[in-house]
């Protein structure tokens, strides 16, 4: 009897104890579960929270440099410590054929993408590579920088001068767009051909457009050295090699405010042309919820600013204020080709410059 | 005459009759299903999609846009001769530079009496250690125009003309110098094997020392010359990490960059590149082939032991210019780009414009090693690079082991075509091979990509060239008597190969070792499309720092790159058995 007794009070303490570490486990679960609210923003319900924490760990495909980008989502990492960011980093092209390559095998490795070119995402939702989703923060996003339910733009380039101020001083600096077409800077711009990407591209379309057709044979009678990238232009005219270049400004922050690099930024007054960066979901993504995590952290306040902070890039929303070093963003006359004209001109712009530049 | 045949035995090989053999041929079957898959399927795809419309992307093939549209717009495009013209130019230019840098270097080292020669010797083939992307990355850093270290310093103490690396001449030079070692290898074994008597026997019929070099011991040499010659032209051909960091400063295109071009644009010219990319494979294929007829029907028995030690000539008073032209070439191919890399990842500021910004000492400290050793993407790469390198040494000299056994020491039908493929890669820029492995591996259900093994397979096939050959050159040394003697004794195949083919090939064998290890270590462009956030490895770390302008970690990133392979090499010279005289193409 009191074995019966006893063997009842061990069963009634044994359902206690696992009732109370249920409660324990239950409540530290709970309590270990991160915000869905970052910087007093809410960016997720607490359900793609716990399914974000769930699937664990994100793969992010980026144009934007890996030491960059890891910089930025490392701050998401400390917000959502359940979540681990991998990085794959590359130009948009090479980015692109590497997407459609793992697509076309059904081994889809990214699950978020940033491009930094409208028309290759428009070709990737042709595809059926990605899927929809809707930010909380959508409409904080100007029209021109979003296509609502597929992408919003991770940041903004804009595309203006630098020069070299131990090799450029007073007078004789630029100040605008057509400035660059002052003989005694023949031979000395560096900057690219519109071929590598969506940035360059806007460029050359912005200063034709704004100036006329004479606008680029007159540029190509210069004699600009045409870089691959916007990278080497930036070194090259920190280094001294070119006093001035024509750039896409997310290649030239870090030299400029990061390393101190004697350069100097014009943001001319009569036009800065930017591009976007479009961030997207992959459809058959193997993390959906920590993929959608990422993404609505990235278009909050908190992951713009990091973006801000970190790049020198511009953010679409104007509650975000620029980088240091930079003019604020409403002080800028800036102009975006937008999608459709990008469609409409992209080749015949792209051939009118080799046919000029005699590059390919 | 070939290397290594003066008054020693020329009687080919003999080759075991296996040619029946159920094991023989299951082997071979083996080897050409393993070569297939490694090589001709990723050399396939590449040269199918350069046929089509929409690229073969994971071996879906969309036979309707069958076109020969791609090659009529590379081959007719405007900028097309210009293209060609410069970079066949530009391999020629580098190639003649690099053959006078390297005979003479090794005439002096091997043939001369001039002071230093041992020291010579050892560290003719040092700039091997730096990577064609280093040495440009240095180079520019030293002699570009304006901020050049050597131009700055020029116009400071007033003297007159500068150096300029982004002109065709300065490209020229930068090729000629990184690529000399390999013509010091082919052309410093021939002259140690080249039989003294002919020149002393010129001398003593009254000719000049000067006549003597070129009427007996260039004639003598030759055949290592023009092999060296194409090997080197067929490399600088394909070259993309020189042309690619000094091309864009003058305005120079060259083939190998427009490839990556082509990818590069938007939308991405995939089947154009690969056109490109096939154009590129017809070129440095007639020259492989060239090479090959070359060196055909030739023996390279050496195994017999040396005749006499050539007795070196006397320099008399031109001892001393000619050990400055010597250690002045080692100088300026590898002391001063390391110098330049150490100045850069010591410095805080990287811009400078004059003497006193130069050499300001608040400008030095080495936080910017401990920055980038303590940087965890840089120790993943790194550890990534050693698993890879070691899985290519490992898995790359058993499968070359096998290969080169086959083609050189047996009947078997099929060896002709299995050495031709192994042959295929070399031809091929690693560029627009890494597309092709992607494109034919992804599929493959065993589960490869995303991890090391993809980058370890891709290398495996694109050294296979290198390996085969280093490996083949040791079997051939090695008489066949010996083979046949074991087995007329009664071993097996197996315990023949065990004890008697293997220690003798072993110093061959261990080359091949090293030689995977620096290739694979120093490799960038096969990678690119294959590596995953967890598969990064150095060079690709190292190159996506390089363009985000991260100059100085990119320079101690170099440092540690050229270190670990100075040590693995060094170890590897104490370790291995007495050396082997044959050179290999690409061996250090």
């Amino acid at each position: 009897m009191s074995s019966q007794i006893r063997s009842r009070g061990n069963r009634l303490a044994a359902l206690f104890m696992l009732a109370m570490w249920s409660l324990c486990g239950g409540l530290a679960g709970a309590q270990s579960l991160p915000s869905g609210t970052v910087g007093g923003e809410k960016i997720a319900t607490p359900e793609l929270v716990k399914a974000a924490c769930a699937d664990g760990q994100v793969q992010l495909y980026t144009i934007q440099g890996s030491e960059d980008e890891r910089a930025i989502v490392n701050s998401f990492e400390s917000s959502f410590p359940c979540i681990k960011v991998s990085v794959i980093s590359a130009v948009g092209p090479r980015l692109y054929e590497r997407i459609l390559g793992e697509s076309q095998a059904g081994k889809t490795q990214a699950d978020v993408i940033i491009m930094s070119d409208e028309s290759l995402v428009k070709s990737l939702i042709d595809k059926k590579i990605l899927r929809h989703f809707n930010p909380p923060e959508t409409l904080k996003y100007p029209e021109a920088t979003k296509l609502p339910g597929w992408w919003y733009t991770a940041a903004l380039s804009m595309m203006y001068i630098i020069y070299n101020d131990q090799a450029v001083t007073g007078s004789d600096a630029p100040s605008g767009w057509l400035d660059m077409l002052d003989p005694k800077w023949k031979g000395k711009i560096a900057t690219a051909p519109p071929t590598i990407g969506g940035t360059a591209w806007s460029l050359m379309a912005f200063l034709k457009m704004k100036y006329g057709d004479s606008y680029l044979k007159r540029l190509a009678a210069q004699q600009p050295k045409l870089y691959t990238a916007y990278q080497p232009v930036a070194q090259e005219v920190a280094r001294g090699e070119f006093p001035v270049g024509m750039i896409g400004g997310l290649a030239e922050y870090p030299l400029r405010v990061g390393q101190g690099a004697p350069i100097h930024a014009v943001f001319p007054k009569d036009g800065v042309p930017y591009t976007v960066y479009p961030i997207v979901l992959t459809a058959g993504s193997a993390h959906p919820h920590a993929a959608e995590l990422l993404a609505n952290w990235y278009l909050s306040k908190a992951g713009q600013s990091r973006e801000v902070e970190v790049r020198g890039a511009y953010s679409a929303r104007y509650d975000v204020p620029s980088a240091k070093g930079n003019p604020p963003l409403a002080s800028l006359h800036i102009w975006y080709p937008g999608g459709k004209m990008m469609a409409e001109q992209h080749d015949a712009l792209i051939n009118e410059f080799a046919t000029l530049f005699g590059t390919k | 005459m070939p290397p290594g045949s003066s008054r020693r035995t020329i009687r080919k090989p003999k080759r075991h009759n296996v040619r029946r053999s159920l094991p023989g041929r299951l082997t071979i079957g083996a080897l050409l299903a393993i070569a297939a898959v490694l090589i001709v399927l990723p050399v396939g795809i590449l040269l199918l999609g350069s046929f089509l419309i929409e690229p073969p992307r994971a071996l879906h093939v969309d036979w309707s846009g069958l076109t020969l549209r791609n090659y009529a717009e590379v081959l007719f495009d405007r900028t097309f001769p210009a293209l060609l013209g410069l970079s066949l130019g530009a391999a020629c230019v580098g190639t003649a530079g690099a053959l006078v840098i390297g005979t003479g270097l090794a005439w002096l080292a091997v043939r001369s009496d001039v002071p230093g020669r041992r020291i010579l010797e050892a560290s003719a083939v040092t700039p091997l250690f730096v990577s064609p992307l280093i040495g440009a990355f240095a180079w520019e850093i030293l002699g570009s125009p304006q901020s050049g270290i050597l131009n700055i310093m020029a116009r400071e103490i007033h003297l007159p003309g500068s150096i300029n690396v982004y002109t065709f001449g300065g490209i020229c030079f930068v090729f000629a110098i990184y690529y000399a070692p390999y013509v010091f290898l082919f052309s410093a074994a021939s002259l140690r094997n080249m039989d003294p008597v002919l020149e002393e026997a010129a001398a003593m019929c009254g000719a000049s020392r000067l006549r003597s070099v070129l009427d007996v011991t260039l004639p003598l040499i030759a055949p290592a010359l023009v092999s060296s010659a194409l090997l080197v032209f067929v490399l600088l051909i394909e070259l993309f990490s020189i042309p690619a960091v000094l091309g864009p400063g003058g305005n120079l295109n060259f083939l190998s960059v427009e490839i990556w071009n082509l990818i590069g644009v938007t939308p991405p010219k995939v089947n154009e590149a690969s056109a490109l990319g096939v154009v590129l494979l017809v070129i440095t294929a007639t020259l492989v082939l060239v090479q090959r007829r070359v060196l055909g029907g030739r023996s390279f028995v050496t195994v017999a032991g040396k005749g006499l030690r050539p007795t070196p000539v006397k320099l008399g008073g031109a001892r001393l210019p000619c050990a400055l032209a010597g250690f002045g070439y080692i100088a300026v191919a590898v002391v001063l780009p390391y110098a330049a890399l150490v100045f850069i990842a010591l410095r805080k500021s990287l811009y400078f414009s004059n003497v006193a910004a130069i050499v300001d000492s608040r400008q030095f400290g080495v936080g910017q090693f401990a920055q980038t050793l303590s940087d965890p993407v840089v120790q993943t790469a790194l550890r990534n690079s050693m698993l890879v390198g070691a899985g290519t040494m490992i898995f790359g000299c058993l499968l070359y082991f096998a290969m080169a056994y086959v083609i050189q020491r047996t009947k078997l039908p099929g060896r002709t075509l299995l050495d031709a493929i192994t042959t295929l890669p070399i031809a091929i820029p690693g560029l627009i091979i890494g597309l092709g492995f992607l494109w034919a591996w992804i599929s493959l259900p065993i589960g490869i990509y995303g991890t090391l093994w993809i980058i370890i397979l891709a290398y495996v096939a694109q050294f296979s060239p290198q390996g085969v050959r280093a490996i083949g050159a040791s079997l051939i040394q090695i008489h066949p008597e010996l083979e046949e003697s074991s087995r007329v004794s009664g071993a097996t195949m197996t315990a023949t190969l065990r004890y008697i083919v293997m220690p003798l090939a072993w110093p061959g064998i261990f080359s091949a070792l090293v030689l995977l290890f620096v290739l694979s270590f120093r490799e960038l462009a096969t990678a690119l499309f294959l590596y995953t956030s967890n598969t990064i490895i150095f060079s690709v770390a190292m190159f996506d720092l390089w363009s985000r302008g991260s100059t100085s970690t990119v320079a101690v990133m170099a440092l540690v790159q050229a270190a670990i392979l100075l040590v693995f090499v060094a170890a590897g010279q104490a370790a291995r058995r007495p050396p082997i005289d044959q050179p290999v193409k690409g061996m250090p």
